[in-house]
């Protein structure tokens, strides 16, 4: 069980930890001064990571 | 979550940062205070042996700077030689224990893994990890770099804390890696090292000299006054030195203290979840032994620790961290001071359960709301909501909650707290319902029983739940099930505040699914160009609060006070529908955060002019917070 929660744990931190990455990027990208230049050096903005399909956001059905 | 949370938790972290760079330039100041206060000490010596001695020497002055920082580098550096190889040297001058990563210990094992989770939150790698064998609850982090770093955890730690507050704990001290807290503090470490080391320099020649003139007291009389100034200057070393690192241990109290807070928003930022790291901090409060360490080189130490190692007369002013108090209301506004008794030894099937909430407050009839409290919990629901709604959730029957999960079960359900209690009404909107759906009335009238047995604070719980499982509808379907609840609405020819507060939810929570337009961005900067809808939304609340239209007058200037504006105005009863508040709060939804923390402001103070707020008026609030996405959690009925 432990072992189960730990891994479900790390997968939605890594995804925190990326999509919180995106968002500081973006908002950095869209404010002073890297509006200036964002645009100009071809930083485009990036997306967040995440699930658009309804079955994939289905609860998993563990059995032991 | 509020935007103005967000920016709150940005402009601290801005704050913080700041405020460090104002403490180091502090530490170097105490230093050259040190400097000036030898300096002064030294000439006022030699000055009483010879008279008529120049006051103002620059050599001695030179002299005195160079042996100065000479012995703080010499202090520091020795230090840091110490602690160069990082948090692990650190760990280790405590006699902490690393963690195998093999350990088959399951509460070892779980904190290797609550570490490995909390490095990939923060986007650092994973540090060594310790066990310090003390019964207190703490823990640190030490080290130079993200790289040498380690985090130390009691054994208090894992024994009395549930995973999610080991998790609070860890991501705390994760924040002292990430923020560049711990490269700070180890320097501090080797800098008050190096100014205690002033102090002991002086206390060796003291009773060094001391020693020497016990032997040869007697054969010296020609050299005593020679004797008497080194001891007098010794003595100077002391008690200067010592007199610095009383300032140096006030300033190392306060890096500590201000970065705290910092690190107890980001350990919120990486886990999401404020019960865990607040959860800890009560424990921490309810545990007879606190936060205590023991190890003798604790003190070096205390200003690395989760919370206040060391106990004693000077510890208030001492103290490397902010009260537990005032920690736990920044994170947990709805603090009511209580900390939960926290038994030495806690038996292993109850270790994963919460901490014991306060004590239910005994029923009351009429429902005594802070305002305060209610405008605090925006966005930000506690453990107390938790456990509030975990109990409203096993209120609910079983066949109903079993029920809702269906899709049409949860459209029945919708449409069953739609039905009418007027007989006439509700034959017609079951009319409606057989003509729209051929499946969704014969559902209704199984689900309508288990429904008509709730109590009316349960309607918003079963509304959420079977709104949850409607998120899945295809669009058809949602077409077709808006259309039967606005006629189920409507079958009465007016609309309540619930029914009012169902559609929105429904609008609200599924709707968005299907448009592709981007929801309006926040475009108003300020309240002027929206006063007429605010004049609305306040009259509307000023009328449900009050019994005469003078007391709506009062109601609604104390509002108007809080907003401060001039051109609003109190509009008569009859103008005051549902219908027009929808509109004005499309309008106000757009507003800045800011200036939507004014208008729910304003809106608390106009629904609690009679100091409470009662059951309805708190629904309302609810509604107009969530139409301008400020969600306000359930209000604790007991």
């Amino acid at each position: 069980m432990e072992e189960l929660s730990s891994t479900e744990n790390k997968i939605s931190f890594s995804r925190q930890a990326y999509n919180d990455s995106v968002m500081q990027y973006n908002t950095a990208r869209e404010t002073f001064p890297g509006n200036i230049f964002a645009g100009s050096f071809n930083f485009g903005p990036a997306t967040l990571w995440e699930i658009t399909e309804a079955k994939e956001r289905e609860a998993v059905k563990v059995q032991f | 979550m509020g935007e103005n949370k967000a920016m709150d938790f940005f402009t601290q972290q801005e704050k913080a940062r700041k405020k460090t760079g104002l403490l180091v330039f502090f530490f170097v100041t105490a230093v050259l205070l040190i400097i000036t206060a030898l300096y002064a000490a030294i000439a006022a010596i030699l000055l009483a042996n010879k008279p008529s001695a120049n006051p103002f020497q620059p050599e001695l002055l030179a002299g005195v700077i160079g042996i100065t920082l000479a012995i703080v580098a010499a202090g520091s550096i020795f230090k840091m030689q110490q602690l160069k190889k990082g948090g692990c040297a650190v760990a280790e001058m405590l006699c902490a224990r690393p963690v195998a990563s093999d350990t088959k210990d399951f509460k070892e094992k779980q904190l290797l893994n609550v570490v490995e989770e909390m490095s990939i939150a923060s986007g650092t790698v994973m540090p060594s990890v310790y066990i310090l064998e003390e019964q207190g609850i703490n823990a640190f982090a030490a080290g130079w770099k993200t790289s040498d770093a380690a985090v130390c955890v009691t054994r208090g730690c894992l024994e009395f804390l549930s995973r999610d507050e080991l998790q609070g704990v860890i991501a705390h001290e994760f924040s002292h890696i990430f923020n560049g807290d711990m490269r700070l503090n180890i320097r501090l470490m080797g800098f008050i090292f190096g100014i205690l080391f002033i102090g002991q320099i002086g206390y060796w020649v003291l009773r060094g000299t001391g020693r020497s003139r016990g032997v040869r007291v007697h054969s010296n009389k020609g050299k005593g006054g020679g004797a008497g100034a080194i001891v007098l200057i010794a003595l100077a070393f002391f008690v200067i030195g010592y007199i610095g690192v009383f300032f140096g241990n006030l300033i190392k109290a306060a890096v500590s203290r201000s970065r705290e807070f910092l690190a107890d928003a980001s350990a919120v930022q990486f886990t999401r979840n404020p019960p865990g790291i607040a959860g800890a901090l009560k424990k921490i409060g309810g545990l007879a032994g606190g936060s205590r360490i023991i190890h003798h080189n604790a003190s070096q130490a205390s200003h690395l620790f989760f919370a206040n190692g060391l106990a004693g007369f000077w510890s208030s002013v001492f103290a490397t961290h902010p009260p537990l108090d005032k920690r736990i209301k920044a994170i947990d506004p709805a603090f009511n001071g209580e900390f939960p008794v926290v038994k030495n030894a806690v038996p292993d099937d109850k270790r994963h359960c919460a901490p014991a909430a306060s004590p239910a407050p005994a029923p009351k009839p009429a429902v005594r709301i802070e305002s305060a409290l209610l405008l605090a919990s925006v966005g930000a629901p506690t453990q107390e909501h938790v456990a509030y709604s975990s109990r409203l959730m096993a209120s609910i029957p079983n066949q109903l909650r079993l029920g809702v999960l269906d899709r049409i079960g949860a459209q029945a359900a919708i449409a069953a707290l739609l039905l009418s209690r007027e007989v006439s009404v509700r034959a017609l909107q079951i009319a409606c319902l057989e003509l729209a759906d051929a499946r969704l009335a014969p559902r209704v009238t199984v689900i309508e029983p288990l429904v008509l047995g709730l109590d009316r604070s349960l309607y918003a719980t079963v509304c959420s739940l079977a709104i949850n499982s409607l998120r899945s509808m295809e669009q058809k379907d949602y077409q077709g099930f808006s259309a039967v609840l606005k006629t189920l609405v409507e079958a009465d020819r007016k609309i309540d505040l619930f029914e009012y507060m169902l559609m929105r939810m429904v609008k609200r929570y599924i709707e968005p699914r299907f448009s592709k337009s981007a929801r309006p961005g926040a475009s108003i900067r300020s309240i002027e160009p929206v006063a007429a809808e605010i004049s609305m939304l306040m009259s509307v609340l000023s009328w449900e609060s009050a019994d005469s239209p003078v007391q709506a007058e009062n109601a609604f200037k104390a509002g108007a006070a809080v907003l401060g504006g001039s051109a609003l105005k109190l509009l008569s009863c009859e103008r005051c529908s549902l219908g027009s508040l929808d509109q004005s709060l499309e309008k106000l939804d757009r507003l800045v955060p800011m200036a939507k923390r004014q208008v729910l402001n304003a809106s608390v103070a106009v629904a609690s002019i009679d100091g409470l707020i009662n059951i309805n008026e708190a629904e309302y609030l609810r509604t107009i917070a969530d139409a301008l996405d400020c969600p306000i959690p359930p209000v604790i009925v007991s």
